[in-house]
């Protein structure tokens, strides 16, 4: 399996910490998160093996350019429009969750708008870049970040202060029916895959994809799940745990670095998030222009030789990130995560769907 | 010589030359006249080499038995020039070359003097250890050196002539077993599609050849090392050599190249690994450090521990401003004494720099103009921006540091880091010659060697 394809999937791992995953885990930490978990694990595997394995058979195509040649356009649009609000919807969770945690935790005083305005400047920019380039910007982003992250996560488990009493405790729970809502949360972790759809053009190799490479996957999921979920719970305790907002960033503030320039863990914390959050984003938003693009060509908008459609686009983008950051209350927007996380298991069924009939049309 | 013009055997084409050029004072039309055998030359005085022609072309010509061994003389000359056309002539008189006509026959021969073939020493790229010789600015010499460095069968050299007035020469050079065929037709291409009245350097060639006009970051290195060429032509690298540049140009190159001094293969693995750790911190250093100022003192004091939080905001009691305005006063400053002691003659420029480095350093302090700790890191970008071993590269991340300072005095610490990702992002996305300019190198572990990898 081509480095990349690890870094879609490990980027999403990582970014649930800082979207209102762990929120919906811990809010059903008594109701069946934990054998939801599990089950999301199992299928969200599993639905790394298919999606990989059905991508496989079109090395060097993207989607879109699947659906037009080898299903009709009444089938074919749908799907597209379906999967491009799913991309637009991760991206601007992920944007409008990490604004208001910065704004909660990093700069109460900065007004909402500036700080949204400064990521979709940015933003805007980097989803016209060339796909290629997202994919080094990946990289990088993880060779710079991940390090932060890693030493986090050893401040973390090896702080006194985190007791192991609590999640013992939290364990318990593992008797119940399995929550839907829950699972969906869960499912997100394993969502990053998906981003094949426009990427898949990039990988004209096929991708080795063995027990080996499940496993690996399958391992780092349980982990990430595992810290996502019982790290809060170890330093907060299990009864009071639902009602924080922003569980993660709260826990991260009762660690602190008694030597370090730094003394507060949860200002790095933010920051080294904020890394990750920027390029989910970026992978995100730049499928779902992708895929608006291959639906609403508009080849007639021209302006010296270039098309127009791209940057109209991120404009609108842009536009709407700013007017619902400004509307959206904390607990809107947390339900609207929770319907979206829960419309995940369509989202793969759709897409695994819609590889199925390429697939079946194409060897017609 | 006045009467050359009225001796009847002066061949046509050489009287119309010579019409052609005439205000000139030096265009010289000498007949060479031994008992019956004439031979004319057309040159200008101010362009060949007077030693050379006396020696190599008339001397002989009284030595000879016969104009006609004397034609074969000169045909067998190992600086004969061939004569495409007529129109060609003028061109090559220019350039040092003189004209023989010898029984209706016309040769041109290469007697260009050259006064700029001496090899200089290493001015931008100094290193303890590696050679203390850089090219000349001419470009036979340099070639020379190249091939006397470099000696592959497989070294190939292609000779372009400039269109524009300076008709200068451009070489592109390459290893023909390591040279990727795509990246050398695209710079044939740019070359002859080159489409200026007057290219004089390197680095003005490098402009023209980038494609677009306004760039931020080199897409081609200047350099003026012979070893750094060399490394580089093994390395599968495209060396371009313009005459009268003391610098060759390398394409593509990537970000790490500019990163990379030649001094890193002349030293002990850790040594270099530590100068390499040492040097991508100054990088960092002089690109964020003005702009995490900013952030720190007047977005997210808190940020830092106490203690240390208290002394920023301490040192910055009494100053009238923002910090952004501080920050930028004392930058601005900095810049000019740096553009300032390179510009002025070596005299004056210690001069400058002392009175600018007292104003800047306690003067402005005590006047409560800046904080102490500003003048520390103002002192600490100055100094880690010169540590980037290639200029081109100091000058762009010079810029790229007020980038990222207005983006974080709008926005704030988030702004710092977006600013950031942004600058890499640009990089990332950024191509020199279908390369890409920064992405991660993991195969190959010296950098310039990355256009070989994958």
């Amino acid at each position: 399996m081509s480095r990349f394809l690890y870094y879609f999937i490990f980027l999403t791992m990582v970014s649930n910490i800082i979207a209102s995953v762990p929120k919906i885990l811990l809010f059903e930490s008594k109701t069946g998160a934990i054998p939801s978990m599990i089950a999301a694990v199992i299928i969200g595997t599993i639905f790394i093996y298919i999606l990989v394995k059905l991508f496989n058979s079109f090395p060097g195509k993207n989607l879109p350019e699947m659906l037009k040649a080898h299903t009709p356009k009444w089938f074919a649009y749908p799907v597209l429009f379906y999967l491009f609000l799913c991309w637009f919807c991760a991206g601007l969770i992920t944007l409008i969750t990490y604004v208001f945690l910065f704004i909660t935790f990093f700069s109460p005083e900065t007004s909402i708008v500036i700080t949204t305005f400064a990521f979709v400047l940015v933003i805007s920019f980097g989803i016209l870049m060339k796909s290629r380039s997202m994919l080094y910007m990946a990289e990088i982003v993880i060779v710079l970040f991940v390090p932060i992250i890693f030493f986090l996560l050893i401040k973390f488990y090896a702080n006194p202060k985190l007791d192991w009493d609590f999640i013992k405790i939290s364990m318990m729970h593992i008797n119940h029916v399995p929550s839907y809502w829950a699972f969906g949360a869960s499912l997100y972790l394993f969502v990053g895959i998906a981003d094949l759809v426009i990427f898949n053009k990039l990988f004209t190799k096929k991708h080795k994809m063995g027990w080996k490479q499940v496993l690996i996957i399958g391992l780092t999921g349980t982990a990430v799940l595992f810290t996502t979920f019982f790290v809060p719970i170890g330093y907060n305790g299990v009864e009071q745990i639902a009602d924080l907002t922003f569980p993660w960033v709260s826990t991260s503030d009762s660690i602190r670095m008694k030597y370090g320039l730094i003394e507060r863990v949860i200002f790095i914390f933010i920051l080294a998030f904020l890394g990750i959050a920027f390029v989910s984003l970026l992978l995100h938003w730049h499928v779902a222009l992708k895929i608006l693009e291959s639906i609403f060509e508009f080849k007639r908008l021209k302006w010296k030789g270039k098309l127009l459609a791209p940057y109209i686009f991120v404009i609108l983008f842009g536009i709407i990130s700013l007017v619902l950051t400004r509307k959206l209350t904390q607990y809107q927007l947390f339900s609207l995560s929770n319907y979206f996380y829960g419309s995940l298991p369509i989202f793969f069924t759709v897409l695994i769907i819609s590889l199925v009939v390429v697939k079946r049309r194409a060897k017609l | 010589m006045t009467n050359s013009k009225e001796n009847p055997t002066t061949p046509k084409l050489m009287v119309d030359l010579k019409e052609q050029m005439n205000p000139s004072f030096d265009v010289m039309l000498i007949p060479l006249q031994l008992e019956d055998e004439v031979a004319f030359l057309l040159y200008l005085k101010t362009a060949v080499d007077g030693d050379k022609l006396q020696s190599i072309i008339i001397k002989p010509f009284f030595e000879m038995k016969s104009a006609q061994h004397y034609g074969a003389y000169i045909q067998s000359s190992p600086d004969l020039l061939a004569i495409k056309s007529e129109d060609n002539i003028p061109l090559e008189l220019t350039k040092g070359s003189v004209l023989i006509a010898v029984q209706q026959n016309f040769f041109l021969i290469d007697v260009k003097k050259v006064n700029t073939s001496t090899v200089q020493q290493t001015l931008m790229e100094p290193t303890v250890y590696g050679p203390q010789q850089a090219l000349s600015e001419d470009i036979l010499t340099n070639l020379n050196i190249i091939r006397h460095r470099y000696k592959e069968p497989t070294l190939k050299i292609e000779i372009l002539e400039l269109k524009d007035k300076t008709h200068n020469d451009i070489a592109i050079i390459y290893d023909e077993q390591t040279v990727k065929p795509a990246i050398l037709k695209t710079i044939q291409k740019r070359i002859k599609e080159l489409d200026t009245t007057l290219i004089q350097s390197a680095g003005e060639l490098q402009l023209y050849l980038n494609g677009k006009r306004f760039t931020l970051f080199p897409t081609l290195m200047l350099t003026e090392r012979p070893d750094r060429i060399c490394y580089n032509l093994d390395a599968g690298k495209v060396i371009l050599m313009i005459d009268g540049s003391p610098h060759a140009l390398i394409a593509p190159v990537v970000f790490f190249d500019f990163m990379v001094s030649m001094e890193d293969n002349y030293h002990l693995f850790w040594v270099t690994s530590f100068t390499l750790v040492l040097r991508y911190f100054g990088l960092i250093t002089c690109l964020t450090l003005p702009a995490l100022y900013v952030a720190i003192t007047s977005y997210n004091p808190d940020i830092f521990r106490t203690e240390l939080a208290l002394t920023v905001a301490g040192s910055r009691i009494g100053v009238p401003y923002p910090s952004f305005i501080e920050v930028l006063f004392m930058l601005v400053f900095m810049e000019l004494l740096t553009e300032a002691s390179i510009r002025l003659p070596k005299a004056i420029s210690a001069t400058a720099t002392t009175v600018g480095g007292l104003i800047l350093g306690t003067a402005a302090t005590e006047a409560a103009l800046t904080s102490n700790i500003m003048i520390i890191i103002v002192s600490a970008v100055a100094i880690s921006s010169f540590v980037i071993p290639i200029n081109e590269m100091s000058f762009s991340i010079r810029f790229c540091r007020y980038i990222l300072l207005a983006f974080t005095t709008f926005f704030g610490t988030v702004g710092f880091i977006l600013g950031f990702l942004g600058i890499l992002m640009f990089l990332i996305n950024k191509e020199s010659f279908g390369e890409p300019y920064l992405k991660m190198y993991w195969k190959s572990r010296r950098s310039e060697k990355g256009v070989k990898s994958e």
